[in-house]
């Protein structure tokens, strides 16, 4: 109750050292007033407290008590703490002058602000220093609640400490029906509530009560009204904090359900404890926020390295396609074991299903679960690339322990999630289990009822039962977005087509670009934007596709920016576009987030093999593969084996690829591909017709031709390499294939013509390889000079004669510099050519020279008798 | 029945006392789903006696085309235009500045708010013309409650956005979200027993008047039509004192009884008893609980009051532990 008019004026003319100037707010046990000091001219405030006698108080009967309690309360003084300056009384109210603060109480600030769990943490933590240093000087607050703290400029401060004790009249007996204890029903303890004697302890419950139901969001004994709130404090227990939020950091749920224990005993022994428990926690979400600082952008582009030959070139390319799809989740390095988890095709049983939409279905759950898995921070996922080579077929309803073996034996998985849905007649449910080795039992299990025609609902609703399987692995890096049914679908059939059915087309990139913009909330966009980006780049070789992906990568919400999956993607960009700083500075910043350090090397790895720093990209890959042990890493340290010029280690890896997984699509045609290079030619061709049946692309198609017309049958490479160009009319490399089969079968004319769009498309520029495939058209046409020209700049630019000998000795042969292309031919065999290589057509010239003919005759080459 | 009305869709937005307007889906009051709108944009608040609206957002609000000055507060009028990010998207009206209180607003067909709405007070009988339904305030338990006048057996329990069915309207019940001081105070609480009730009934036993004394002091409740039946119910209590029947169990009468006796039907005596409770919880303070006046079971009343005179006329017809008439 406020002033009346009549007391107002009064006060302000009995009292002179303080003068009223207006209301501030109006309390349970009394209003306060901003008043001016007169005499130390600032402003101050003063509650006035009724008390419950009719009579006058006066100096004298304000009893001794009451007095002696208000000067130990003016002893307090702390930062936390509001300053009491001084006690007087008026009329039948007790007046306490104290310190004036502008801010706001903490129950406006909850309202008005949106804080961090850091922020709240931080506020928290100074309200427990303030209860700790009265707690020191011997003072209880008895009334700790939101309203009752005041934060104004970053400073926090406890106000009406103790009051509660002032403003009963001591003078008064209290009788039977009254209750002696005041305070707020829903912030009591329960000793208070049973008018028990209090100690320091009621304050740490109450404490207690405030910061739960400000980091939660409920009030720890929640029901319908206060009264039902203040009788469930007596009489029952407090919702387990870890229950509430699972995401809580464990420290924090602990020290909230220690402080809300119903017996005082079991609760924290200090405040000051309590203090120190939460500067470690903040200590500890701070150190793990170190992925929130700011992006820094990059300076573009260093110039174009010099690159392998064509061959090599090409099958960089197709190993990084399937680099990138190995690899999608993090692990954050602490004290939990990272944990490799691989997630089984969903089954779903469509008998009762009304949405016939399987294939979307489908897509959903599997989105859900992938985004949950990748979010979290100590959970690696294991992409389903992966499983489908060794388990193509796999039927989770009667999945055995051996296929459950094979898998592990295959990636490295520890953790295996299965999905399936059922429909009854009317109801569908859907059930996930989580499998952990080494015995693969169930180690736990959600099963909840859906809907089948919301595809959002599906997707969030197995985000968050996901969860539940992994209550200890609880640390995410983004709240999970929730999206609606419409942007889901997009994404769901764009990540069918980009993900599943591996299409990568420009027509997809644009259609992932638009859904970035129309729903930039779904991070997961971002990875079907890489993989497009890079399936894309890697069939066409066309730059601008990487600059645009990056582009809009770049362009994401700032949030996405400080996760890993972010700093992965940008670094597989950079990799791909031979952005070798820029990679390394992603890569190093993975590090430092204390990322994965599989994943770390695993990008390490394709970043030195693509800058071709081969002895480092194998010892990157090799320490990978002893953390986790799996086909694609494998295959990736294959690559480096053989073009370290380890064929034979590189063939054994891939065969023990091959065992575990027969269907290895990388492992077959990488074993192709050292098979065309070593000369068996028969192995090259079965090798590249069974890779090319499972999934035509030009890359085989051309080696294919290759290996054909190395074995003579120019008809069949014809074949080959016509279907190459259907895929990429207009790659050089293809067309010159092209025409010298054409010139091979005797279609001169039209081998001319494609010499020529061979040179129109490569004349103006000076990449290595381009310069490699013009001098050979040059030289192909006859035009002696503009070879030797466009040789010669390749030679300048090349830092390794192996690079370029083969086509030295080629184009050489081509012009009849018959010395020269001696020279280089030797020069090819030390490289590791095959000697078959010389049966190509064109050195036919060099057929009437004597050390050529015992050359080829040494290795049983047909080039020569066929003149 | 302090409400804002949205200018472009004509939805009616009924004020808590702390309501909160933003983009910050399931923590704010009223949605507003507009990039350009922060997460907490703008607060209407009830304190100290009005109504003030205050900005904290990061594109501005504007009241009345004036832009607010961030955290500042501002008083609200009938009539203001508020509107958010400096453009008209959302366009709210002031339409009435009344204080927050537990309300009942009617929905429409599509379960939308109408901006019709019926401000609570304590006890309260609904639709007030013919009442149907009794809406309530149970002081102990600190809960609403809605019963129906023709089976006072179904109590149902109100909740922040119960929705009831009322004549054939759908219901919402909104609580105010005024920070109500919960506090257990440290003022007595008396007892109903602790009450003396003196009833003074017109020779023709038309009018009742009823007055409560206690430690001294009166408190005149007045000449009313209900307090005929509770007087009605004090004299059953006087007849079982007469009896012997034992205190607590004092008083108790069969609602068919009561509906012979008086000769109405029984949805009268219900609004009756409702009124008579109404009237005490309201009038009476400091008692626990008080609407409990008349007390129900099953099929039966009684009376609690437990020290009352009648006098009819000048006459003292009975008496009940009433030391001096």
């Amino acid at each position: 109750m406020s002033l009346t008019h009549k007391e107002f004026v009064k006060f302000n003319q009995v009292t002179t050292e303080y003068q009223l100037i207006k209301l501030l707010n109006q309390g349970g046990m009394g209003a306060v007033y901003l008043a001016e000091d007169t005499r130390l001219k600032r402003k101050v405030a003063i509650k006035f407290l009724k008390t419950e006698t009719q009579s006058k108080l006066d100096d004298q009967s304000i009893n001794n008590k009451t007095l002696q309690e208000a000067q130990l309360l003016a002893r307090l003084n702390h930062p936390n703490i509001v300053q009491i300056h001084d006690v007087q009384t008026f009329d039948n109210f007790v007046c306490i002058v104290m310190e004036y603060l502008q801010g706001k109480n903490l129950l406006q600030f909850q309202r008005q602000h949106i804080s961090t769990l850091t922020q709240k943490l931080t506020i928290l933590a100074d309200i427990c220093k303030g209860i700790a240093h009265a707690h020191n000087k011997g003072v209880l607050h008895c009334d700790i609640k939101a309203s009752n703290i005041l934060i104004d400029q970053q400073q926090t401060k406890i106000t009406d400490f103790g009051i509660s004790k002032l403003s009963i009249d001591k003078t008064e007996k209290p009788d039977a029906s009254s209750s002696t204890s005041y305070g707020s029903l829903t912030a009591m303890s329960p000793e208070q509530l049973q008018n028990k004697a209090l100690d320091f302890r009621s304050d740490l419950f109450s404490f207690g009560l405030l910061a739960f139901e400000w980091i939660t969001g409920d009030h720890p004994f929640k029901k319908a009204s206060p009264q039902a709130i203040s009788q469930h404090i007596v009489d029952g227990e407090a919702k387990d904090a870890l229950q509430v939020i699972p995401q809580l950091p464990r420290e924090l749920a602990l020290l909230l359900n220690q402080l809300l224990q119903k017996d005082k005993q079991l609760r924290p022994s200090s405040a000051e404890l309590v203090y120190q428990q939460l500067q470690a926690i903040i200590v500890a979400i701070t150190q793990q926020n170190i992925l929130a600082q700011d992006t820094q952008v990059f300076e573009p582009l260093q110039p174009k390295e010099s690159s392998l030959h064509k061959v090599k070139k090409l099958l960089a390319a197709t190993m990084f396609i399937l680099c990138c799809g190995g690899i999608y989740g993090y692990i954050h390095l602490s004290d939990i074991p990272e944990r490799y988890v691989v997630f089984l095709p969903p089954s779903i049983d469509s008998e009762n299903l009304k949405n016939n939409n399987t294939t979307l279905l489908n897509a959903a759950i599997n989105e859900s679960i992938k985004q949950s898995i990748v979010n979290h921070k100590k959970l690696n996922l294991i992409s389903q690339s992966e499983i489908n080579v060794i388990a193509p077929d796999i039927n989770i309803n009667k999945l055995s322990k051996s296929t459950l073996e094979k898998i592990h034996n295959a990636t490295g998985a520890q953790e295996v999630i299965t999905a399936s849905l059922n429909c009854e007649l009317i109801q569908c449910s859907l059930t996930l289990e989580r499998l952990t080795a080494p015995n693969w039992t169930v180690h736990s299990r959600q099963k909840w009822p859906v809907v089948t025609d919301s595809y959002s609902y599906l997707y969030n609703s197995t985000g968050q039962e996901f969860e539940a399987l992994y209550p200890d692995f609880q640390d995410t890096y983004l709240a999970l977005a929730k999206v609606d049914d419409q942007v889901l679908q997009t994404h769901l059939t764009l990540y069918q087509e980009i993900v599943i059915a591996e299409n990568y087309s420009q027509a997809l990139f644009e259609r992932i670009a638009q859904l970035i913009i129309t729903a930039p909330n779904l991070y997961a966009n971002y990875d079907l934007l890489k993989e497009v980006a890079l399936g894309l780049y890697a069939d066409s070789q066309n730059e601008e596709v990487l600059t645009n992906a990056k582009k809009i990568l770049f362009n994401s919400p700032f949030d996405y920016q400080s996760t890993p999956s972010f700093l992965y993607n940008a670094a597989m960009l950079a990799i791909t576009g031979h952005e070798w700083e820029q990679a390394e500075n992603y890569i190093k910043k993975l590090r430092q987030s204390d990322s994965n350090l599989y994943i770390t090397l695993e990008l390490e790895g394709s970043l030195y093999l693509k800058k071709d720093d081969l002895p480092k990209a194998q010892q990157a890959f090799e320490i990978a593969l002893k953390l986790r042990p799996n086909n694609i890493t494998k295959e990736l340290l294959a690559t480096v084996l053989w073009w370290q010029g380890n064929a034979e280690q590189a063939r054994k890896l891939l065969e023990s690829i091959l065992s575990i997984s027969p269907q290895s699509f990388v492992a077959n045609q990488m074993l192709a591909d050292i098979a065309l290079f070593e000369g068996d030619l028969e192995t090259a061709i079965k090798g590249y017709n069974n890779t090319i049946s499972v999934r035509p692309n030009a890359i085989d198609y051309s080696h294919l031709s290759v290996a054909y017309s190395l074995q003579r049958d120019f008809s069949q490479a014809l074949d080959a390499i016509k279907k190459a160009l259907q895929l990429y009319p207009d790659n050089p490399d293809y067309l010159l294939n092209l025409a010298d089969m054409q010139k091979a079968t005797g279609l001169t004319d039209s081998a001319n013509t494609t010499y020529y769009k061979v040179i129109d498309l490569t004349k103006d520029s000076d990449d290595f390889d381009d310069l490699l495939i013009s001098s050979q058209a040059y030289g192909q046409l006859g035009n002696a000079k503009s070879a030797l020209k466009s040789l010669n700049l390749a030679i300048s630019i090349a830092p390794d004669s192996n690079e370029y000998s083969f086509t030295a000795a080629l184009v050489y042969s081509l012009i009849g510099e018959h010395q020269s292309a001696l020279l280089y031919i030797e020069k090819s065999l030390e490289a590791g050519y095959h000697p078959m290589w010389l049966s190509l057509p064109w050195f036919e010239t060099l057929c009437d020279k004597e050390e050529f003919v015992s050359l080829t005759g040494q290795y049983n080459s047909s080039v020569c008798s066929s003149n | 029945m302090a409400y804002l009305i949205e200018k472009n869709c004509q939805k009616c937005c009924h004020l808590y006392a702390h309501h909160s307007f933003g983009r910050f889906q399931f923590s704010v009051d009223t949605l507003i789903e507009d990039l350009s709108v922060s997460k907490i944009h703008v607060i209407i608040e009830w304190s100290n006696g009005k109504w003030f609206i205050r900005d904290l957002s990061r594109n501005g609000t504007w009241l009345n085309h004036k832009r607010l000055a961030k955290e500042e507060v501002e008083i609200l009028n009938v009539g203001d235009t508020i509107t958010f990010a400096g453009n008209s998207n959302t366009t709210y009206i002031v339409k009435d500045l009344s204080p927050p209180t537990d309300k009942l607003i009617k929905l429409d067909k599509e379960d939308n708010f109408t901006c019709e709405s019926i401000d609570l007070s304590a006890y309260n009988l609904i639709p007030e013309q013919s009442p149907e339904n009794v809406v309530f305030y149970e002081q102990v338990s600190g809960q609403w409650f809605i019963e129906s006048l023709d089976s006072p057996s179904t109590k149902e329990i109100l909740e922040d956005n119960t929705v009831v069915n009322i004549s054939g309207d759908k219901w919402l019940f909104q609580s105010s979200h005024v920070d109500v001081n919960t506090n257990v105070t440290s003022v007595p609480q008396y007892y109903i027993s602790d009450l003396k009730f003196l009833f003074n009934l017109s020779l023709d036993e038309e009018t009742t008047e009823l007055k409560i004394n206690h430690d001294d002091k009166d408190i005149d409740l007045q000449v009313r039509s209900h307090h005929y039946l509770t007087l009605n119910l004090a004299r059953y209590r006087a007849e079982d004192e007469r009896r012997g029947v034992p205190f607590e169990d004092q008083g108790w009468v069969n609602t068919e009884q009561l509906v012979k006796d008086l000769g109405v039907d029984i949805r009268y005596i219900n609004i009756q008893i409702h009124r008579a409770r109404k009237q005490f919880a309201e009038d009476i303070k400091h008692v626990y609980d008080a609407e409990n006046i008349i007390e129900r079971q099953l099929r039966k009343v009684r009376f609690t009051g437990a020290a009352f005179a009648i006098y009819k006329g000048s006459q003292l017809e009975s008496a009940l532990n009433v030391v001096n008439s």
